[in-house]
């Protein structure tokens, strides 16, 4: 009978022991990372003067003074500013290209780094939301600035602020007049914006060109989907759709009217500061880095390397439609950020440039029935790119608008009987960044001199350089022009 | 003249089958048991050593001489039972299970902590099993890191570099 009952209850026992490890619930545990050390060497066509593939691994001989500074630093005993993992999500994988090389893996890191690309903006607000201290969450978010204005309302209890600017977005958005539309159709115009991971960014695209075309946002009705409207006027897509219709306006001419952010919250921002600054400066290296080795960062990217991989991660996609995605985006290094943050000494007083724009996208998706609230709260934050370039002297523009064979580029005649100064110095602005490298050209309908004044006090007030900033001499029957032209 | 074999009877075939089907189900709960005891008990020596080999050895040597041990005695106080194989691996079954019910349900702690030292290690379908032992969903990070030949640089988070994981994901 033993020899029955005992096998009996300890099959049972066994029973009930495999139920009860697959019913209970389960909970989510970071594993430690695993640090793969493969043999290998640079490749030997490599060119001698860019940082090697390899150069997140052991930085060699820098060929100039920062990168000797950043080797320097890396041999320095540098504390752990986190002990769990900075989680860094991106739209896409081109945005995550840096992150593969900006942390030298022989020397010592304040930070470890785990990188989440994925595609699709939702995917990326809810990894914002959870926060870096959840394996699914993420402390700071890669987008478009147009995704994080877009974004602005849902996330308003956080309240997410840009603080680093990692690049523009190069000829990937572009408004095209349907076939045999000449001008814009009095009362409402109808644009469609395929779906997809750039809406935000064709919206704002489509509402930007269409104002300098006298067609305010509030006329403007975006239809987004997947299939063309036959009354749609205008469609907002890349360069990639088939269009016959009139080209009016794309990221080609106005290379800095999207801009690609990183984004953090205000709390993260005010109780983690070194740390965000560490992560600053640890990408602005991996910007410089995979700008000088492109194919490299590629195949980083694709191959997971340089940086741990989260496992949520959406990469895929060959070699070279990365390398494509890579150059859609313009590279941008410590300069260009100090001068869109307004970083200097000398712009501490005054609007940052980027907030200017972000405030005018603010407007525009208000108008355009996007959003309904705007954000209370600033939407950029200059002090981390502050504390950064106190001691550097501010770099003026690079005046070259020589992408774009339209002369002028784009121009808006203001309409009316009198000026409204306030409105076209908001206007100027906005142009300043939106058409980086470009020239503005101010013209007034009273001639050289009320145009000299204005131009002068525009200059003044916005801190623009008289090279970027000048008046025209040619006579106009409207209150006034704004043009972009190449210097 | 040759005689007929005599028939089995259908009572006595039928007990045949039940006495297999016993022994087959206490077959699978000695595995059973044996495994996750032995993970437990080598995962609780982790305390003391991250060697593996040792940490087994001596899991190995208590699960086998503690209920050798318990059944000797056992025999000796049982008048003559007529199959003292079996209550030798009933002793071995009972001690076993209520080992692997102890790790897995009242200190399952003891076994993420062996998946953690098993990730780090790089044996990771070990690490697998006891995290799924442990009653976690893990994420595993991987980050490769590209050295020159001859050069061994230290790894970025104090811990040894370890070859790739025998197991991808």
């Amino acid at each position: 009978m033993r020899d029955k009952i005992v096998p009996a209850v300890l099959a049972l026992a066994t029973l009930g022991l495999v139920v009860f490890s697959l019913a209970r619930p389960r909970a989510a545990h970071d594993a430690p990372l695993v640090v793969i050390q493969e043999e290998g060497k640079p490749d030997a066509g490599a060119d001698a003067s860019a940082p090697a593939p390899d150069a997140a691994v052991a930085v060699t001989a820098p060929a100039d003074a920062s990168l000797a500074e950043a080797a320097a630093e890396a041999a320095a005993p540098t504390a752990k500013l986190l002990e769990r993992p900075l989680r860094v999500t991106t739209l896409g994988l081109a945005l995550a290209a840096p992150g593969t090389m900006a942390l030298e893996a022989a020397g010592p890191r304040p930070f470890e780094l785990e990188l989440a690309p994925v595609e699709t903006p939702q995917k990326l607000e809810a990894r914002l939301v959870r926060g870096g201290a959840d394996a699914d969450g993420a402390d700071i978010a890669i987008v478009s600035l147009p995704d994080l204005v877009a974004a602005s309302e849902r996330l308003r209890a956080l309240e997410p602020q840009a603080f680093l600017l990692v690049g523009f977005s190069q000829s990937s958005e572009r408004l095209v007049a349907a076939a045999g539309v000449k001008a814009p159709p009095a009362g409402e115009v109808k644009v469609f914006v395929p779906g997809g991971e750039r809406v935000a960014a064709r919206q704002w695209m489509a509402l930007f060109a269409l104002d300098s075309a006298q067609v305010p946002a509030t006329r403007v009705k975006l239809l987004v989907g997947d299939e063309r409207p036959k009354d749609a006027a205008y469609v907002a897509g890349s360069f990639l759709d088939k269009n016959d219709g009139e080209h009016l306006l794309s990221t080609v001419e106005a290379g800095g009217l999207v801009p690609y952010v990183a984004v953090t919250t205000k709390h993260t921002l005010t109780a983690s500061e070194p740390l965000v600054r560490a992560f600053t400066e640890a990408w602005l290296a991996g910007m410089r880095r995979s700008q000088g080795d492109a194919g490299g960062a590629a195949k980083r990217v694709l191959g997971k390397e340089g940086a741990v991989f989260s496992a949520a991660s959406e990469v895929s996609g060959e070699l070279g439609n990365v390398v494509e995605r890579l150059g859609r985006v313009a590279p941008v290094g410590l300069a260009e950020n100090a001068r869109v943050f307004g970083a200097s000494p000398a712009a501490a007083s005054r609007r940052p440039p980027l907030e200017a724009l972000a405030s005018t996208m603010v407007d525009a998706f208000r108008d355009a029935g996007l959003l309904t609230t705007p954000p209370t709260w600033s939407l950029v934050d200059r002090k981390i790119l502050a504390s950064l370039t106190k001691d550097t002297p501010a770099a003026p523009e690079k005046l070259d608008c020589s992408r774009s064979r339209r002369s002028p580029v784009a121009s808006r005649r203001e309409v009316g009987a009198t000026l409204d100064e306030a409105a076209l110095t908001k206007r100027i602005e906005t142009a300043a960044v939106a058409y980086e490298g470009c020239v503005l050209r101010v013209t007034l309908k009273g001639g050289e001199k009320p145009t000299a004044t204005f131009v002068q006090s525009a200059r003044d007030k916005l801190g623009l350089a008289p090279e970027k900033l000048v008046g025209g001499t040619t006579a106009t029957t409207a209150a006034a022009v704004l043009e972009v032209v190449a210097p | 003249m040759v005689k007929k074999p005599s028939a089995p009877s259908r009572p006595a075939a039928a007990g045949a089958r039940v006495t297999v089907a016993f022994r087959w189900i206490r077959g699978v709960v000695l595995v059973l048991g044996f495994v996750t005891a032995l993970l437990g008990l080598t995962a609780t020596f982790g305390f003391a050593t991250d060697n593996l080999t040792v940490r087994v050895l001596v899991a190995l040597v208590l699960l086998v001489g503690l209920p050798l041990f318990l059944a000797d005695k056992l025999l000796a106080r049982l008048k003559a039972p007529s199959d003292r194989v079996g209550v030798a691996l009933d002793v071995f079954g009972v001690l076993w299970v209520a080992l692997a019910w102890l790790f897995v349900a009242a200190v399952p702690r003891v076994l993420i902590n062996e998946g953690d030292r098993q990730t780090r290690a790089g044996t990771l379908w070990l690490a697998r099993t006891a995290y799924a032992l442990g009653g976690v969903t893990p994420t595993f990070r991987t980050e490769r890191t590209l050295a020159p030949p001859a050069s061994a640089a230290p790894a970025a988070d104090g811990g040894a570099p370890v070859p790739a994981p025998k197991e991808s994901h």
